[in-house]
């Protein structure tokens, strides 16, 4: 497999703030990339360094192996991008305006007109395209920033947060668009601050935060980095101080947190938890209610690493 | 390609109903303002403002008295109304203000004026005209006196010097200046077009911006086809505007219709050229840059009689260089010098002048716009 993005050391800075802090990547052809972090971790910063929008203070970036620069019209004909903002000209309809960018790359008309109607077809888009974008709802809005982006077929595309104010059917609908592009051959940086949206189509993953990219690999990869492997909650409506002590005596359990009526328990490890702790309560009476059991998220990994959590 | 992007330029321009309105329906609405504001003026819009002059002849003159009957005759469309008296009378008529100079007759000629200004630069260079005649003319009519009107006529009709102000077939009125200045508020503000396009290339804040600048396609490439793109819009819209004012409001600029095509272009292309530098000037956001690209248009406009009449003349007399570098004022003056002169020595100075206006910001333009 080869490598579409390769960053290394990269360093962005506006004035005294480090936007982005040392950064290096690898992104693999055909797969799906995900940028994952909190608002102002430095996703659309870096973005913007791979696409030659921003110069870098330090570090070198390659597109599909050349060297990448505001010049390099060779690698940007093989580039889409998908703002996070919707970036369409209002004074042209929707048809138009996927033209008007597609025409950006390609130059024969017949193949231009296949493209944009392809293009159409694969956001839903077709009853819309005499449509001004001032007429348009937000979701549909989405669609056509997606369109601009892609009805060229570029190899590499770029999603920057592109379900950000998205009702649910429309985000699913991009999200199951994403993942057919990839089929199709095309490799994906998609950004996000939503963590469910890149554990559902992400290959890889580099959690972001302060400008760093604090951690890379696959999602299994990621969860493998941190010490809760389970979490079960219970709730409990009554439990006495010394049955809580000899809950926390069980095996793997490493914390114990009980508030209200619900008893959370993170485990480390461990294959016959939940089965454990019901067996538990069985033999010393305890009635409890409904039972959770959850495995780590994303969220998790960014929480034990930065003692924060990541849509705060 | 480049066809496909200047097609789009084009569209994107004529469906912004905001620039539209600025560039095209506001023009109208003020020359039409501004026509019947002048009301009765206007009626007598062609016809040449005559200089009413007193004539004091402290000396009888072979040759001034038939020059000055010759530029006051009602039946050679006259320079001056001419009025002969006597010097008490005449500085009575001046003090008054029934008459805006008194020339004297003596050996020489000289005289007396209110104030500096366009009446003053006209019956001056009439003078120097005169006196340059007298040493030809006189011997001439001294041997043959009978023939003193021919004479006279055949130096006065046929002298260039005299000719751009005394024997021009076109003559202008003051008000004419408003819409001389009218027209060139419309050129200077075709900066909203190419501020649009620059904005919509360059500018950090502008999204559309950064999806054009991630694109396979130069942005100096852009920017050419945008440039020609509100060029082709501004140049029919402000034929039409000058259609109106000529067709419909029936102000008379002349029939130097070619110069003036040319005008428009190079005035239009100055507009919008200043548009596209303040938009893509860096580290000013959006709002900032329409303000600055807005206030300096309304000051060269002011600075053109647009709002305040004889300031352009005033500022001729006072910082000339400054008329020189504000194009609203060269556009305005251009206008001017086409209607009242037969010659196109200032108005292609002019229009010179505007022409490396436009080339130097056109190279700042490039110079700003930047792949990143």
């Amino acid at each position: 497999m080869g490598v579409a993005v390769e960053l290394k050391n990269i360093i962005k800075r506006y004035r005294e703030l480090v936007a982005v802090d040392h950064v290096s990547l690898r992104i693999n052809e055909g797969e799906i990339f995900g940028l994952l972090g909190p608002n102002g971790s430095g996703k659309t910063t870096l973005i913007k360094c791979m696409l030659a929008l921003l110069r870098c203070d330090r570090g070198s970036i390659r597109v599909f192996g050349q060297v990448m620069r505001p010049d390099a019209y060779a690698i940007k004909q093989r580039i889409g991008v998908v703002p996070q903002d919707v970036a369409v000209f209002d004074e042209l309809s929707v048809y138009e305006n996927i033209d008007y960018f597609c025409g950006l790359y390609i130059k024969d008309k017949s193949d231009r007109k296949q493209c944009v109607q392809e293009a159409m077809d694969f956001v839903g888009l077709e009853e819309y395209q005499k449509f001004y974008p001032g007429k348009l709802s937000g979701g549909l809005l989405r669609r056509l920033n997606i369109a601009c982006g892609i009805a060229h077929k570029p190899d590499l595309i770029f999603f920057d947060e592109p379900t950000v104010a998205v009702d649910p059917q429309s985000r699913n609908r991009i999200l199951e668009g994403i993942t057919h592009l990839q089929a199709q051959g095309a490799t994906i940086v998609y950004t996000s601050h939503y963590m469910e949206e890149i554990e559902q189509i992400c290959n890889r993953i580099a959690i972001m935060d302060h400008g760093r990219a604090i951690a890379t690999g696959t999602q299994e990869q990621l969860k493998h980095m941190i010490k809760n492997t389970e979490t079960i909650t219970v709730v409990v409506p009554q439990l006495t101080k010394q049955q809580l002590d000899k809950i926390a005596q069980l095996p793997h359990l490493y914390e114990t947190d009980y508030h209200d009526v619900s008893l959370r328990l993170r485990y480390s490890g461990g294959e016959q938890n939940l089965v454990q702790l019901l067996e538990y309560f069985r033999k010393e009476g305890i009635v409890f209610g409904q039972v959770y059991t959850e495995l780590p998220t994303l969220n998790d990994v960014f929480l034990e690493i930065t003692g924060r959590k990541l849509q705060e | 390609m480049f066809f496909h992007l200047y097609k789009y330029s084009l569209k994107a321009l004529m469906h912004n109903r905001n620039i539209m309105f600025w560039v095209l329906i506001f023009p109208v609405i003020l020359a039409s303002f501004m026509y019947f504001a002048f009301g009765s003026q206007m009626d007598t819009m062609d016809d040449f403002y005559v200089i009413p002059v007193a004539i004091v002849e402290e000396k009888a003159s072979e040759i001034y008295e038939p020059m000055l009957k010759y530029v006051s005759d009602p039946e050679k469309d006259p320079l001056i109304q001419a009025e002969w008296v006597k010097q008490k009378q005449a500085e009575k008529l001046f003090q008054q203000g029934k008459v805006d100079a008194i020339i004297y007759v003596k050996d020489n000629l000289s005289m007396t004026v209110a104030e500096s200004g366009m009446e003053q630069a006209i019956l001056a260079n009439m003078l120097d005209s005169f006196e340059q005649y007298k040493q030809i003319a006189l011997p001439m009519i001294q041997s043959n006196p009978e023939k003193q009107e021919e004479i006279v006529a055949s130096f006065l009709e046929n002298t260039d010097d005299l000719e751009e102000y005394l024997i021009s077939d076109v003559k202008t009125n003051p008000a004419m200046n408003f819409f001389y200045a009218v027209i060139a508020f419309a050129c200077l503000f075709a900066s909203l077009e190419g501020c649009d396009r620059s904005l919509k290339l360059q500018s950090e804040d502008n999204v559309v911006a950064q999806r054009r600048g991630v694109s396979a396609v130069s942005r100096r490439k852009m920017l050419l086809a945008d440039f020609l793109a509100c060029v082709t819009i501004q140049y029919v819209i402000i034929c039409l505007l000058f259609l109106y004012m000529r067709v419909c409001l029936r102000l008379n600029f002349g029939d130097k219709y070619l110069a003036i095509l040319l005008l428009l272009l190079i005035g239009s292309s100055c507009g919008i050229v200043f548009g596209i530098v303040i938009g893509a000037l860096r580290g000013i956001n959006m709002g900032m840059k329409i303000a600055i690209m807005t206030s300096i248009n309304l000051v060269c406009c002011m600075m053109s009689d647009l709002m305040i009449e004889g300031i352009k003349d005033w500022i001729w007399h006072h910082a000339a260089w400054l008329n020189r570098i504000n194009p609203a004022a060269l556009v305005s003056d251009a206008f001017y010098v086409l209607k009242v002169y037969d010659g196109y020595e200032r108005f292609v100075q002019d229009v010179l002048l505007l022409g490396v206006i436009t080339l130097v910001l056109m190279l700042i333009s490039l110079l700003l716009i930047k792949e990143e």
